[in-house]
């Protein structure tokens, strides 16, 4: 039985392509009955030859829902969502036990939709590289629960008639007030660990921190095509510096909770 | 561009900007908003928390969090999906199942009445209740009758058979540990072994044990 092409690109253009280990896999399996492939599937060992990878697996299940066998589709999906769950869980920690449940249906929701849609080829990434695909939809919805979170901090502090923050408020102090206030001293450019401190901080004052502190991005610039954190959050530098202070006062109050 | 595809497009540039690299990095960033500028602010938020993740501490064990049942809820998310109705105006979301013989006993049948009416007998139907049948082995007539009778979804059915083994309420159960997956058992097995089943009841499942097999 021919393996079906695959019929999505990449951003560049370029058409998807699986590995040849991949496709081989799938020959092979197509040809195996029922029993033996589910059997197959469920070897759990990546070093072993008969190791059937995510990638082969995907296209299976694709392959089972087209023909309407939906009790294979589950079996199948079992044993990835089973490969899935703990790296998902051990990423989603940060999020609490609660979200982390959620957040977990959420990103098998993400990757099964696409699996299971057979009218589009949204999908195909997941039969060329799955652990990136997982990955990816791990980190938007790590974002969309810390997103939410921060939004509803923000409606208590608007409730409680605390200032905030952006253009109109009075925490901007001219220069670089950042460097006036105690924080973690900057390390040099190269992948750095960044500490349940820095991801204790809210996320809209998270990413202008990262990315000025740790990245070293420019708040703002006089060369134009040089990205700044202003330019990339799409908030002016006044905002952006007083979100820094933001951060590094919730810094020093996760210091002093400790 | 519409929403769909705009989303479309976000997700492929994501999806390829985190091929490109193993790590996030000042330059990779750089280089990717150079591509993408329509796309920077996405861009960095999803590199913060890229670097965020990739540098928690993941080296605490996490006992209480129970794999099996984030396993379990990731397989109600995939019946949804196989399951999928566009949903009429008149139907509200339904709510778990819990129990099938209350959800039965709502129906006004008693145990014995709803395990004739599945055509089981009363230790197969306990053994459902109590997540102890293989749900991959039950076969979808029984979930259709199960829908049937306690007027529910077989969607619905189907997650809750899904989720695992389940202590059982009052003194039917002794044991010194949770069951587990492994405890559980093949539902036609199952029908063998149920000294309560009627002789045709029995032959009836057993049948459709055959067809599969043939299949």
């Amino acid at each position: 039985m021919e393996v079906q092409p695959l019929t999505h690109c990449y951003s560049s253009g370029v058409l998807y392509h699986r590995l040849p280990e991949v496709t081989a896999q799938i020959e092979c399996a197509l040809g195996l009955s029922t029993d033996d492939l589910l059997e197959r599937t469920r070897i759990s060992d990546a070093d072993s030859p008969l190791f059937v990878k995510e990638e082969s697996l995907v296209y299976l299940i694709r392959h089972f829902r087209r023909g309407g066998h939906d009790g294979v589709v589950g079996d199948l999906s079992a044993i990835l969502i089973g490969r899935i769950a703990t790296s998902v869980k051990s990423r989603l920690r940060v999020l609490g036990r609660d979200n982390l449940e959620d957040g977990f249906q959420d990103v098998i929701a993400g990757v099964f939709e696409r699996i299971l849609d057979l009218e589009r080829d949204r999908g195909d990434f997941f039969q060329v590289r799955f652990w990136v695909g997982v990955q990816r939809l791990t980190i938007t919805t790590f974002n969309k629960y810390k997103k939410q979170h921060d939004e509803d901090l923000e409606h208590e502090v608007a409730a409680a008639s605390l200032p905030l923050d952006d253009d109109d408020g009075p925490l901007d102090r001219s220069g670089n007030p950042w460097e006036a206030l105690p924080g973690p001293q900057l390390l040099p450019e190269q992948y750095l660990l960044v500490t349940d401190a820095v991801a204790s901080i809210s996320v809209r004052y998270r990413d202008a921190y990262i990315l000025h502190n740790i990245m070293r991005f420019q708040v703002e610039s006089l060369d134009p095509n040089e990205p700044t954190v202003s330019t990339m959050l799409g908030k002016t530098s006044r905002t952006i510096r007083n979100w820094l202070v933001r951060a590094e006062e919730q810094l020093e109050n996760w210091q002093n909770d400790l | 561009m519409k929403q769909d595809d705009y989303q479309q497009s976000l997700e492929d540039v994501l999806d390829d900007y985190m091929a490109s690299t193993e790590h996030p990095s000042r330059e990779g960033l750089i280089e990717w908003i150079r591509r993408y500028p329509h796309y920077a602010k996405e861009l960095a938020e999803f590199t913060t928390s890229w670097l965020v993740l990739e540098t928690a501490d993941v080296s605490t064990e996490d006992a209480d969090i129970d794999e099996e049942a984030l396993i379990a809820r990731g397989m109600e998310v995939v019946h949804g999906l196989l399951n999928k109705n566009p949903p009429t105006d008149q139907e509200a979301e339904e709510k778990p199942i819990t129990n099938l013989v209350e959800e039965a006993g709502a129906q006004g049948l008693t145990r014995v009445g709803f395990a004739t009416a599945l055509g089981l007998g009363s230790q197969v139907l306990s053994k459902l209740n109590r997540g102890m049948i293989r749900a991959t082995s039950i076969p979808a007539e029984l979930i259709n009758r199960i829908a049937e009778v306690i007027h529910r979804r077989p969607s619905t059915v189907a997650a809750f058979l899904l989720r695992g083994p389940r202590l059982a309420t009052g003194a039917e159960y002794r044991a010194t540990r949770r069951p587990t997956v492994a405890d559980q058992q093949d539902f036609f097995e199952a029908v063998r072994d149920d000294t309560t089943i009627g002789d045709g009841d029995k032959a009836f499942w057993l049948d459709i044990e055959a067809n599969t097999e043939r299949k």
